[in-house]
């Protein structure tokens, strides 16, 4: 038999048969489909996953179009319903909450579409639970109406038992681990918890941190007020206070947008701008009443016969007050005169009260501190006090007789006291020149010069009944009867040019000495003891 | 109103979920299905709410797991009439649910009393005095409902007076 042959009737048979085991597999799988499904379910998953390992890219490419389509209707829809949100705020139109937005998006310099998206994005609160952390009944729940939970205690001790299986199983290392949050399908369930409750809250949407916050303070708040309700909770909810702590979690469910909103109510931008032009006229009409007060005040103060008063002035809108105490009349005269020149002020509230005796120790005492103080600002007064109620004693230092009368004369002026005593010192300042001159020369050299200058500047400031001593000494060189020439000569220049060049008009006392000057070594130091020395008269006390 | 934790406790397979289920929703089925981790049911009894906490039950691989006692005011203890080591356990679950909650009510449910058993009155006797805080040892099946209402009826009825007693 050939092969051709052999061929042949295979293929007859083939076409002979074909008909009938089409119909018999037909048949078969009619009336025996649960059968068959079931034999070749087990070999399709294999299957499936040796095609994926040997020709993935068939597979992703059969696939596609089922699941590319299914994701990009999801995508699809999910965007649909975020634009559909965006269009409607965006044909709102200029609203005033658009208006806002716009500007809100330039400042942060964001788009306008991306604060859109956040506030679509915004949190929302569905329900709160209050739940007790060992036998997981439900103390105290808020929901929104919209969102109905059917079964809160169930609901509140299996989280109950997830959270205690959680933080019992999954820690091994000893450390506390606390479940955070459960996510399920956009919405979140977030779970915060103290030592004896703890608070679970269903969450759609994205949370931000500050929806974190507000649960921290809420939960915060619950613990701080009804703490010791939670922990005593035995059972008996009658005995909790379930209508304080609703109202606390009540406050969860207001949407974070809405609290915005509330808080900008467009009437609650006109309230801050009529406040701020308010606070701006407000604070120029307070620049000038200060700057009026001050000039006021400034003169009060640099006006020596009302200094120890401490007069005040105080301005508004052009009306200056003045207030305090003063001894006589006449002082207060003197300030409204003084104030009354001011430019801008319009009109003068002399409100100074005239007591005769200011009879207040502490007042005196301390009118007195800041009189001597204000005194010994001067040049050449160095003043200390002593006062025993009724009795003053002014006691310290002044430079001059002048000096000496001019500043009782303000304490006795401003301060009136039955006991007052004069116990102050005239002590002029240092004086001690020492004028040299050139060996045999009697001549007044530059430097010698610029001292008697500074003799004549100081004597000037003083007294001009301080006797002046003018005494000559010798550097022991050379002849005693030319030396005592040589130092009439120099007094006598000296003096002629005190008197000439400075005009002092005190009287000298002029004396030589064979020596030299106190302290000088003649062969050490000759040009040094080659010297007048003016100094002031020992007793200069009068 | 209160609302407390009862903690169904013993061996695996004694029929705790069983005993859930007829108290709950009055049914029964023959099917072994073992509970994994816990599951919870809700039960209104006049004024109280109880919470059923009907955990894993006992192995030799797998002990209780404690955290899922806490809490609790009252614990039924189950075992099987027809396995000796089940009741042997009760007395180590008494002594685990008093080691979480101390002194709390219990009440010892010998399930599958439908089928052939051998517990004398006096078996019932020692185990009632395994521990003052026992309240009642019933002989209950979850199959034809014997005695399942009237042990959690007894339990409630100690807990809610423990709580109005102590508020």
């Amino acid at each position: 038999m050939s092969n051709s042959q052999t061929n042949q009737e295979e293929n007859a048979l083939e076409e002979a048969l074909s008909p009938i085991v089409d119909k018999l597999i037909n048949k078969n799988y009619e009336s025996n489909k649960e059968r068959m499904t079931s034999q070749i379910a087990p070999l399709l998953g294999s299957a499936i996953r040796e095609q994926i390992k040997s020709q993935k890219d068939d597979v992703v490419d059969a696939l596609y179009p089922v699941l590319g389509n299914m994701i990009s209707r999801y995508v699809t829809k999910t965007l649909e319903e975020t634009l559909n949100s965006i269009n409607a705020q965006i044909q709102n139109g200029l609203s005033y909450k658009t208006l806002k937005r716009k500007v809100k998006a330039k400042l942060k310099g964001v788009s306008e579409t991306e604060l859109l998206l956040s506030e679509n994005a915004n949190p929302n609160i569905q329900a709160v639970f209050l739940i007790h952390k060992e036998t997981g009944v439900t103390l105290s729940r808020a929901h929104n109406p919209n969102h109905h939970v059917s079964e809160p205690e169930m609901l509140a001790a299996m989280m109950t038992a997830i959270r205690s299986f959680v933080n019992d199983w999954v820690s091994q290392d000893g450390k506390d681990h606390e479940l955070g949050e459960i996510d399920y399908s956009g919405n979140k369930i977030i779970i915060e918890a103290s030592s004896y409750s703890y608070l679970a809250v269903i969450v759609e949407g994205a949370s931000y941190n500050s929806t974190y916050d507000r649960i921290r303070g809420v939960l915060g708040d619950i613990v701080s007020k009804y703490g010791e309700s939670v922990k005593k909770f035995d059972g008996d909810l009658t005995q909790f206070p379930n209508a304080e702590v609703y109202k606390e979690l009540s406050s969860l469910l207001i949407n974070e947008e809405e609290i915005h909103k509330a808080k900008t109510h467009p009437l609650m931008y006109v309230v801050p701008l009529v406040f701020l032009s308010w606070a701006s006229f407000s604070v120029y009409k307070n620049y000038l009443n200060d700057a009026l007060r001050d000039k006021a005040n400034e003169v009060l103060y640099k006006t020596t016969q009302l200094t120890s008063y401490r007069l005040t002035a105080n301005a508004v809108d052009g009306v200056i007050t003045l207030s305090g105490e003063v001894p006589f009349a006449y002082h207060k005269r003197l300030a409204r005169k003084l104030v009354e020149k001011l430019e801008s002020a319009n009109k003068v509230d002399n409100q100074i009260i005239v007591a005769p005796s200011l009879e207040d120790p502490m007042r005196i005492s301390s009118n007195i501190a800041y009189l001597i103080s204000g005194l010994n600002s001067q040049k050449g007064v160095n003043l200390t006090y002593d006062y025993d109620y009724e009795t003053l004693v002014v006691k310290g230092e002044v430079w001059d007789e002048a000096r000496k009368n001019r500043v009782m004369q303000v304490i006795t002026q401003a301060i009136t006291l039955k006991n007052m005593q004069n116990a102050v010192i005239i002590k002029p300042p240092e004086l001690h020149k020492s004028v040299c001159f050139e060996r045999g020369s009697t001549k007044l050299t530059p430097s010698a010069q610029s001292r008697l200058i500074e003799t004549i500047l100081l004597l000037k400031r003083l007294d001009e009944s301080l006797l002046i001593n003018v005494t000559s000494y010798s550097d022991q060189i050379g002849e005693k009867k030319q030396n005592k020439k040589l130092s009439n000569d120099r007094i006598q220049n000296v003096t002629n040019y005190l008197r000439e060049q400075g005009d002092v008009s005190n009287e000298f006392v002029t004396a030589v000495s064979q020596s030299s000057p106190e302290g000088v070594n003649p062969s050490l130091e000759p040009q040094k003891a080659r010297c007048v020395i003016i100094s002031y008269e020992k007793k200069v006390n009068r | 109103m209160i609302a407390y934790k009862v903690v169904m406790v013993g061996d695996f397979g004694v029929g705790k979920t069983s005993l859930v289920r007829r108290f709950v929703d009055n049914s029964f089925s023959e099917d072994y299905l073992s509970t994994i981790g816990v599951s919870i049911s809700k039960k209104s009894l006049g004024n109280s709410t109880v919470m059923l906490w009907d955990i894993e039950g006992d192995t030799e691989f797998k002990p209780i797991f404690k955290q899922y006692l806490l809490g609790a005011k009252g614990f039924i203890i189950v075992a099987d009439v027809t396995r000796k080591n089940s009741l042997e356990s009760i007395q180590k679950h008494i002594e685990l649910c008093h080691s979480i909650v101390s002194g709390a009510p219990i009440c010892v449910a010998l399930n599958k009393s439908d089928a052939p058993h051998a517990i004398s009155e006096e078996t019932i006797k020692s185990l009632k005095s395994l521990s003052p805080s026992i309240v009642e040892v019933l002989k209950t099946s979850a199959k034809n409902g014997d005695a399942v209402l009237e042990i959690f009826y007894m339990l409630d009825k100690n807990v809610s007076q423990t709580i109005k007693n102590r508020s």
